[in-house]
């Protein structure tokens, strides 16, 4: 809402330069950033935070600068004398539960037309557009004092009564500004007899609004239960000045200064005769509270000495009454203190953060292990090590479209969703990263051949909210047909971080190929899956070429991490190296060959892949004994019990 | 016969001498002293058939030739090596502005490299580092951080609702988390005081994209319960933290409001566009605000069934993303979900 700063020197006396003010008014919380010169004046957009109501109004945040700058806030527009000519009459049929006070009164004998050039300047400052001297004097004094106020044709009336009650749903409604509504449910209405006049705060009905020909006004300013005002202006999408303040809770006392000042208003600028005493239906007197405040905890929360002369400066400063130390009387229009911590705030916000010393807790440091502990240090080690092999680490939405979940031949139906995506593009949860690597790896086909890109984020799964998971997975993709490469990256990894493991042939994904594919477990835990990407896949996200990668269950990999290390001395007695050539049939795996050699002996320390042509292929084994040196006669029977037992998997020695 | 190991030895002292490089050496070496057809070999081994008074004598003369040759061949071996080495700045020399064979090169992501000197300063102050679900209920976001239903704090956090069919769930009930603060409610419930802890992660808003603002973004959340604690704690570790995190900045401190703290502050930074003196990023303030903050709560002690009157504590959040653009001056928030290897490699 802007605010012109020579209005506010009709109710403060404000001696230093504006942008001194802006900036002591941000650091007590009214946030000043924007602001610009129009005609010598400055009209300023001040931030205000939802517990203050009472900064949405030129006297409310005049009392803030009489407070923060020490000066004296100016005495409130005098009252006016009238006569009252009782010679009207409403009647009202009040709801307590959705406005708690009414100020109402009226007025005969009003000449609407243009206002005065003054108001019509002010109302231009604050970005509204003048209407008529009655519209318009509801604007100002909604400005002044941030309560609402509605004047309706009184003649318009029917019945000449006015009924408050919550909506039913459904109900039309047109504004005076001319919009059709379909109220929703359980908004705050006004009837009279039979028809919507009023939907306070948001806005007032056509029916019942002032036009030229109108002679008699009914001047209300409303009270709104806040949490029904926000629900309405909400599910209607509208949201205006009156509305705004309601929703944060108005000043309950401040009706009868806002239909005081706006009748004087109406009374010189209108013309008229007051035709009512002022009405004013409440559901009770609305008294100032109290609230207790400690010196010792004041000092305690803050960490600072302050004297209580200061203390009561302060408060007082702020239009709070205070008595002994303390007992503070809050006025309704501060509905934001309730408690000794809300006191605590206001003396530290205006003593002045900047002015506090900086100390640091000296309390005890834990180590111990505490819930929902994450090893970051590990995580840091693991992407370490991926960089180290040319892989570049992206971080991807975890919304994405039901078009990426369909290529990836994932059931939309069966895959969280968001009821209000930004977009279709935004509306599951991913239930697997892959599908956002293979678009980055699309994004950089075009510019670079070697691509390798990893992800370490969240799968979301569960068929239903009721069971979704969250689990943290690594995947990573590389242009190529590099399923050795591949695996090598994916062991180093878990030797690095002892995780044991096991690498079996996999065809059973969807996204991977038929026959270059392996699943990664450690004991009956899935570790995850390698390989290359299926190409019926690939042409699907568009990419040319092939592709390999990996994903591994992060959540998994961490519980099994073992980073303990045992030293084990070299051996004093040497090893025996013999290579074997071997011919091994189509069926047979590499891997079934290798656990068959060293499930013969413990002497085996290593065995490794030396040339493997389609005949054959030559493996070369190390012996190794720690206790004593192997002689020729033992290594030979070791070198003749493996033959056998390779015999058995039909693999034959070629010498 | 001496005579004759005369001439060999002048011979092959004059070939040794003439000879340019190792392998011709070698030559030589097998020429004369060669185990089977050596000429020196050879003579030696005519010495059995010798007179036993020759033999002593020619046999110790053979002796002292074969050592001469031997000797003169390392001898010169050592010369042709320092020859060559004296010369390998031009006989090797190579264009050292050729481009180099680079090992592959993979990048960290700026928010990961901006969370390891988080990570880092947190450690320092003795922080545990915790992080929790992302689909969170209402109640651990909003409720128990004292932002109950209908509370207009709500405004600026609003949240993507999950869909809740097939399922027993109500509407509403589950969303993704708009806050970091969600591990605040999840900290005080179970972890015993006192405790400090910091938690990052991705948190979710209803926003449209443009350069300051995306639907997905990252934040981390400061937690400190302990006995005694101050505002001048609070103030003293935001300022250790910015100053660490953004080396040469000055920091000021302002009033706020969050539902989960009271007092509640804001820090600011220095513009780090304009240095402070004034330009449209920082709406010529020369300040920016960069972390929400405060005291917290009784009402937040009291969801988590904790006695407000024993523990008292802190809590700030920040901007992980928002960081990261800092650090690496970056001007859209866009770059870091683009997975371009342009931009990555550059980090
Ligand atoms: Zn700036």
């Amino acid at each position: 809402m802007l605010i012109p700063l020579s209005w506010l020197k009709e109710y403060v006396d404000i001696k230093i330069p504006f942008k001194d003010l802006a900036e002591r008014l941000s650091e007590v919380g009214l946030t000043v950033e924007t602001w610009h010169e129009q005609d010598g004046d400055i009209i300023f957009d001040p931030e205000v935070t939802p517990n203050r109501p009472d900064w949405m109004s030129v006297y409310g945040i005049a009392r803030e600068i009489a407070a923060v700058t020490n000066s004296k806030l100016k005495n409130q527009n005098a009252k006016l004398q009238f006569k009252i000519n009782k010679s009207l009459k409403i009647d009202i049929k009040q709801n307590y539960d959705l406005i708690s006070r009414m100020t109402s009164v009226i007025i005969k004998d009003v000449k609407v037309k243009q206002s005065p050039e003054w108001l019509q300047k002010r109302i231009k400052q604050i970005g509204l557009r003048p209407i008529n001297n009655l519209v318009d004097i509801t604007n100002y004094v909604l400005w002044v004092y941030g309560s609402p106020l509605h004047v309706f044709d009184y003649d318009k009336i029917r019945g000449h009564q006015l009924i408050v009650e919550k909506s039913a749903g459904g109900e039309a409604f047109r504004s005076l500004d001319g919009i059709d509504y379909h109220l929703p449910n359980g908004a705050i209405i006004i009837k009279d007899l039979g028809r919507i006049v009023d939907l306070p705060p948001i806005k007032g009905g056509q029916n019942t609004a002032v036009s030229t020909e109108t002679k008699t006004v009914l001047l209300h300013s409303v009270v709104c239960n806040p949490i029904l005002s926000r629900r309405a202006s909400q599910a209607l999408g509208v949201r205006s000045d009156s509305s705004a303040v309601s929703e944060r809770g108005v000043d309950p006392n401040g009706t009868v200064a806002a239909v005081d000042l706006a009748l004087s208003l109406v009374l010189e600028l209108a013309g008229g005769q007051v035709a009512s005493e002022i009405m004013d239906h409440k559901t009770q007197e609305f008294a100032p509270w109290t609230v207790e405040m400690s010196h010792d905890r004041l000092e305690k929360i803050l960490g600072i000495k302050i004297s209580s002369r200061e203390v009561k400066d302060i408060l007082t400063r702020l239009g709070l009454e205070v008595a002994g130390e303390y007992k503070v009387t809050v006025p309704t229009f501060r509905d934001d203190l309730h408690i000794e911590e809300d006191l605590i705030e206001e003396v530290g916000r205006i003593h002045g953060y900047n002015n506090f010393p900086k100390t640091l807790p000296a309390g005890p440091v834990s180590t111990a292990p505490v819930a929902y502990a994450r090893d970051f240090d590990l995580e840091f080690r693991v992407k370490s090590l991926l960089k180290g092999d040319g892989y570049s680490e992206i971080y991807t939405y975890s919304l994405v479209g039901e078009r990426q979940l369909v290529d990836l031949g994932i059931d939309p139906g069966k895959t969280l969703r968001v009821d209000n995506p930004i977009s279709r593009d935004f509306e599951y949860l991913r239930p697997r990263m892959i599908g956002n690597l293979l678009e980055a790896m699309k994004l950089n086909q075009a510019n670079f051949s070697d691509i390798r890109l990893y992800e370490l984020g969240k799968h979301y799964t569960g068929p239903t909210i009721g069971k979704a998971k969250e689990e943290y997975w690594l995947s990573g993709a590389q242009t190529g047909e590099k399923f050795y490469e591949v695996k090598g990256i994916i062991e180093t990894l878990l030797i690095q971080f002892g995780v044991p493991y096991e690498i079996k042939p996999d065809n059973t994904s969807a996204q991977g190929h038929p026959g270059r594919s392996a699943v990664i477990s450690s004991g009956d835990k899935l570790l995850g899956y390698l390989g290359e990407m299926h190409p019926a896949l690939l042409a699907r996200f568009g990419i040319k070429g092939h592709v390999s990668g990996f994903t591994i269950n992060y959540d998994t990999f961490t519980s099994l991490v073992n980073l303990n290390k045992k030293y084990r001395p070299i051996s004093k007695f040497p090893a025996v190296v013999q290579d074997v050539s071997l011919i091994i049939p189509e069926k047979v795996l590499y891997g079934d060959v290798l656990e068959a050699i060293w499930s013969t002996s413990k002497l085996i320390a290593d065995v490794q892949l030396l040339d493997k042509h389609e005949q054959s292929t030559t493996l070369r084994i190390t012996f190794q004994d720690t206790t004593k040196n192997l002689t020729d006669r033992e290594v030979n029977e070791l070198r003749a019990k493996i033959l056998k037992k390779l015999a058995e998997l039909g693999v034959k020695n070629k010498d | 016969m001496q005579d004759k190991l005369i001439d060999i030895k002048n011979e092959a002292v004059a070939q040794i001498l003439a000879a340019k490089d190792a392998r011709e050496l070698e030559d030589i070496r097998v020429e004369y002293l060669g185990k089977s057809a050596g000429k020196l070999t050879l003579l030696i081994k005519k010495l059995p058939g010798l007179p036993p008074e020759e033999k002593a004598i020619v046999g110790q003369f053979a002796n002292e030739v074969k050592q001469t040759i031997e000797e003169t061949l390392q001898a010169q071996k050592k010369a042709i090596q320092k020859e060559k080495e004296a010369n390998i700045a031009e006989t090797e020399k190579i264009d050292v502005t050729l481009p180099a064979v680079f090992p592959p090169e993979g990048h960290l992501h700026p928010i990961t490299k901006t969370l390891k000197e988080v990570y880092e300063v947190f450690k320092f102050m003795g922080y545990q580092m915790i992080t929790g679900p992302e689909i969170e209920t209402d109640e651990y976001n909003f409720t128990r951080v004292n932002m109950p239903k209908d509370a207009p704090s709500r405004d600026a956090q609003a949240s993507f609702y999950l869909d809740t069919r097939n399922s027993k769930i109500y509407p509403g009930e589950y969303l993704l988390r708009t806050q970091t603060s969600n591990m605040q409610s999840r900290a005080l419930e179970r972890i015993r005081p006192p405790f400090r802890v910091f938690s990052p992660g991705k948190c979710f808003r209803v926003d449209d994209v443009d350069a300051s603002h995306g639907f997905e973004f990252w934040q981390f959340e400061g937690i400190l319960i302990d006995k005694n604690i101050t505002v001048t704690n609070l103030l003293g570790t935001l300022d250790f933290i910015l100053k660490s995190l953004l080396p040469g900045t000055e920091v000021r401190f302002k009033s706020g409001h969050f539902g989960f703290t009271e007092p509640s502050i804001e820090a600011m930074i220095r513009c780090t566009i304009c240095g402070g003196r004034g330009c449209p990023y920082c709406k010529n303030l020369g300040w920016s605000e960069i972390l929400g903050s405060g005291m917290t709560h009784p009402n937040v002690y009291k969801a988590a069934g904790i006695d407000p009157r024993g523990w008292t504590g802190f809590a700030f959040g920040m901007g992980l993303s928002r960081l990261a653009l800092l650090k690496n001056q970056i001007d859209d928030l866009r770059v870091l979900t683009n997975s371009d290897l342009r931009i990555l490699k550059q980090f």
